[in-house]
């Protein structure tokens, strides 16, 4: 683990991460998660398929509140405040906290309008400034030179690398602190790939970036810090240089190694 | 091995001659309307569809009026149905908690099972003394000059009655395709808006919506399918007069409640059963129609799964 | 690359969140308000039945027959009791052998064409309006003139009948039942060189059989309501079919009780339509529960 010092609290963390339990009807999902990730930094978290990384992923914008049979304990703070609290509106909480998902999910409208769709929902009606802003969003996820002719094709005709570009564009719209990505890439191409790993890498001076993967190879070009979970349990947590050439705990040795 | 060859093919063929039988039951009831349509066909043409007067002594028939009531009620009922079924469906689907759910749903499948004749006895027992009572006097002192909204005579039965009970009837087949519709929206494109900090309004209105308006139609249409035959309900509600319905309160006439009401008397004269026969021809036609284009988009949308809220009772 | 623009780009704005909960809320508000308004006749019409027809809801009501002036005046309903079992009997007879060989056929030997014409020839069988049906049912098996197996006003003439409506129901969930089926099931026998026939009997059938059942059900479900089918078939008999073909061939039916006695002017009469009505919920209700219990063994243990 970095070390906890009293400067890191006081304005380096974007997210701390406080005793996490997750529940999933009977099932105990997470258990007692604790860890903290600084500000624009990018952090990885692996794992093994089921061992709840993409779970403790969702708890981050509290996407699991719609999970039937969902039961959470323990705290998320950030910027300072529990997001569980019941004072918290997760609308709000949501505008700031960008997610990207496995599979691209653009919504069945036009590109213009898939981006512009953030901005709209939360209220904003300036065209002049939406115009802009959605240029701004494409031209940062490196699609704009490809769709600029047309921006009011629809998004579902796009290429699959394209389609999750496109939403990386979507997920930065409203300019949110935090950038949560599970498993971006998993389903691309290598070329499509390479292309959001090296986006990834030059949006950490803006964002805080936390992105699930299985992949030890694509995490090791993108990380600052790096963690491991397996059945639920945070193995190992450490900056990325430190966990990936000398894991301290052997299960995490094992999966790095074995490049599963 | 060849007895074991010989009894797949036994068995092949049985199943072939079942599925022949229904091919066959399909042909025959076809065939059947048609035969006996065809005197009334031949005879008066096309001017039976746009003709009003139905004179079974004198032998002319002309069946605008029942066509009208039919299509009135039918237009009626999907007005009051569309929108509850819709607000059904997405309370179903995306408001309900997850604990009620089951529950609900149950009621709303309870609703289709609950047979023509109950409904239409309810009716006249709780929908037409309400009109009577309260609905018509409240529209004849505020509304008596609005044309469509005159109460003629002040008995509670007529097209609003019928129609406010067939809306009840085909409100859980539209209900449910809609929250079948709904439920097939996938779920990451409902995620990617939520995560976004939309609310489940949004999410309805700009991902769900868009996805299953489709399947949405499809429903719409086989309530319609429903709609249109409905007779047993109707026959009890719609005080079977053979007029031309001029206002939401009148009295009027369908196609299935004229043929339930005179169809063993007409069939002792050729020519007046073979009229009723083409009403039922008309009928049989508009449910093909429509059955054929609501299940091509509901096969599209929801892959053709059938809910139990599809098989209503009588 | 671009260099992002850092500035906040929502003013701190509570106003249009309290509206945006608002709209919100209004659509729950609706949402919720069509479901009440939409589930109220089931509850209303129970209560209705109930309240109205509960003194005559005794064992007596449904076992003794109808006497008295107009007739139904006294006595029960037996005749419709028992003319049910008579046309649910035949009804079955016809259905469920043709609608699940129908349903197995489409879903072990169809090809794609063959399969989707049928798939909708039973879907808009199912849409034919009822009364359509009864003309149709009238034509082939109750009239004396003209081609048809004159049958009469009877129990076989309306009872199968009610076998047309009933098989394409039987078709449709025997095809999705077997189609829920795992493909690796059917795949396991047939790989180990059973034929069609043999799997259908070791794996299909077994597996299908809470589906197959369930199609069964909401078969004779949706007869039991029927009246419209009825009126040009059988009609009504207020005795004991003394056959099922003929003069004294019609049955009694629940639902044609209801609705022939809703329409006299007697109020005894009445009471008893909503006593009859409590009986044929009753017996729909318990069909349904019948139902949702096969499905959920079925779920639990077979697949």
């Amino acid at each position: 683990m970095p070390e906890n010092t009293k400067e890191d609290k006081a304005g380096n963390i974007a997210v701390d991460v406080k005793d996490l339990n997750f529940y999933y009807g009977n099932y105990h999902l997470l258990k007692s998660v604790n860890l903290y990730f600084k500000k624009n930094s990018v952090c990885t978290l692996l794992g093994p398929s089921g061992c709840g990384k993409s779970t403790f992923l969702r708890t981050l914008n509290r996407m699991n509140d719609y999970t039937e049979g969902a039961r959470l304990t323990g705290e998320v703070l950030i910027n300072g405040k529990n997001i569980y609290d019941k004072s918290v509106d997760v609308v709000e909480l949501r505008r700031d906290i960008g997610m990207v998902f496995q599979n691209p999910n653009p919504f069945p409208k036009s590109i213009f309008d898939n981006i512009a769709f953030g901005l709209k929902i939360h209220g904003i009606k300036n065209k002049d400034f939406i115009v802009e802003r959605v240029e701004k969003c494409l031209k940062y996820s490196g699609l704009y030179d490809e769709v600029k002719d047309k921006l009011n094709k629809s998004a579902l005709s796009l290429s699959g690398g394209q389609q999750q570009r496109l939403c990386i564009a979507r997920a930065i719209a409203t300019n949110p602190s935090i950038l949560l990505m599970d498993e971006p890439t998993a389903y691309l191409d290598p070329v499509s790939t390479s292309i959001i790993l090296d986006l990834i890498n030059s949006f950490k001076k803006y964002y805080t970036i936390i992105v699930v993967s299985h992949n030890v190879q694509q995490s090791g070009r993108i990380s600052d810090y790096s963690g491991f979970f397996l059945d639920g349990e945070l193995i190992e947590f450490d900056e990325a240089g430190n966990f990936f050439t000398r894991p301290k705990d052997k299960r995490t040795e094992n999966f790095i190694t074995s490049r599963y | 091995m060849f007895t074991l060859k010989y009894k797949d093919d036994l068995f092949k063929f049985i199943l072939s001659v079942f599925v022949l039988s229904v091919v066959l039951v399909f042909l025959i009831s076809i065939i059947i309307i048609l035969y006996y349509s065809y005197p009334s066909i031949a005879r008066y043409g096309i001017s039976f569809l746009w003709t009003k007067e139905w004179n079974p002594p004198k032998e002319i028939f002309g069946a605008l009026t029942f066509i009208a009531g039919t299509f009135l009620v039918t237009f009626l009922s999907l007005l009051f149905a569309i929108p509850f079924s819709f607000g059904i469906g997405i309370f179903l689907q995306e408001y309900c908690p997850f604990f009620l759910r089951g529950v609900f749903t149950v009621i709303v499948e309870m609703l289709a099972g609950i047979p023509s004749v109950v409904f239409g006895v309810w009716g006249v027992l709780t929908i037409v003394p309400w009109l009577r009572e309260s609905v018509e006097p409240f529209f004849n002192a505020h509304f008596s000059g609005v044309p469509f909204l005159k109460v003629e005579e002040n008995i509670g039965y007529g097209i609003l009655a019928a129609s406010i009970i067939v809306a009840f009837m085909i409100l859980p087949i539209i209900s449910s395709i809609t929250k079948d519709s709904l439920a097939s929206v996938p779920k990451l494109a409902k995620d990617g808006a939520l995560a976004m900090g939309a609310t489940k309004l949004d999410v309805i209105k700009d991902v769900s919506l868009p996805y299953a308006l489709n399947g949405i139609y499809g429903g719409i249409i086989l309530g319609f399918g429903r709609a249109i035959g409905e007779t047993i309900a109707v026959v009890l509600l719609i005080g079977n007069q053979a007029v031309v319905p001029k206002s939401l309160f009148s009295v009027g006439y369908t196609i299935s409640s004229l043929l339930a009401n005179t169809f063993t008397f007409a069939v002792i004269s050729p020519i007046y059963a073979s009229a009723e026969v083409e009403l039922a021809l008309l009928l049989l036609l508009t449910s093909l129609i429509i059955n054929i284009v609501g299940r091509n988009i509901l096969n599209r949308v929801i892959g053709g799964r059938f809910s139990r809220s599809q098989f209503g009772g009588g | 690359m671009e260099q992002h623009s850092q500035a906040p780009i929502f003013p701190s704005n509570k106003g249009y969140l309290k509206r945006k909960k608002f709209y919100n809320n209004v659509a729950v508000f609706f949402a919720v308000t069509a479901f009440i308004i939409g589930s109220f006749p089931v509850f209303h019409i129970i209560y209705k039945a109930v309240s109205i027809g509960y003194k005559y809801l005794n064992w007596r009501f449904v076992s003794t027959l109808p006497t008295g002036f107009p007739i139904g005046a006294e006595g029960g309903i037996l005749n419709a009791v028992v003319g049910d079992v008579y046309l649910i009997i035949i009804a079955s007879i016809l259905a469920v052998p043709i609608g699940v060989g129908t349903g197995l056929y489409l879903s072990l030997f169809g090809k794609k064409r063959t399969n989707s014409f049928l798939r909708l020839l039973n879907e808009l069988m199912i849409g034919i309006p009822s009364i359509v049906w009864g003309i149709v049912g009238f034509y082939v098996f109750s009239t004396n003139a003209g081609p048809g197996f004159h049958f009469g006003f009877s129990a076989l003439a309306g009872g199968l009948t009610l076998g047309f409506i009933m098989t394409p129901i039987i078709t449709l969930l025997t095809e999705q039942a077997v189609n829920q089926i795992p493909a690796s099931y059917i795949e396991g026998a047939l790989a180990l060189g059973a034929t069609k026939w043999q799997a259908t009997r070791a794996v299909i059938l077994k597996a299908a059989l809470g589906g197959i059942f369930i199609g069964i059900l909401l078969g004779v479900m949706n007869i039991i309501g029927q009246t419209a089918p009825l009126l040009f078939t059988n009609y009504y008999n207020t005795g004991m079919p003394t056959g099922v073909t003929g003069p004294g061939g019609a049955v009694g039916d629940l639902a044609m009780l209801i609705f022939i006695y809703i329409h006299e002017p007697s109020k005894i009469l009445h009471y008893k339509a909503e006593a009859a009505s409590v009986v044929l919920l009753l017996f729909i209700f318990a069909l349904d529960l019948g139902l949702r219990l096969i499905n959920y063994l079925a779920k639990k243990f077979i697949l």
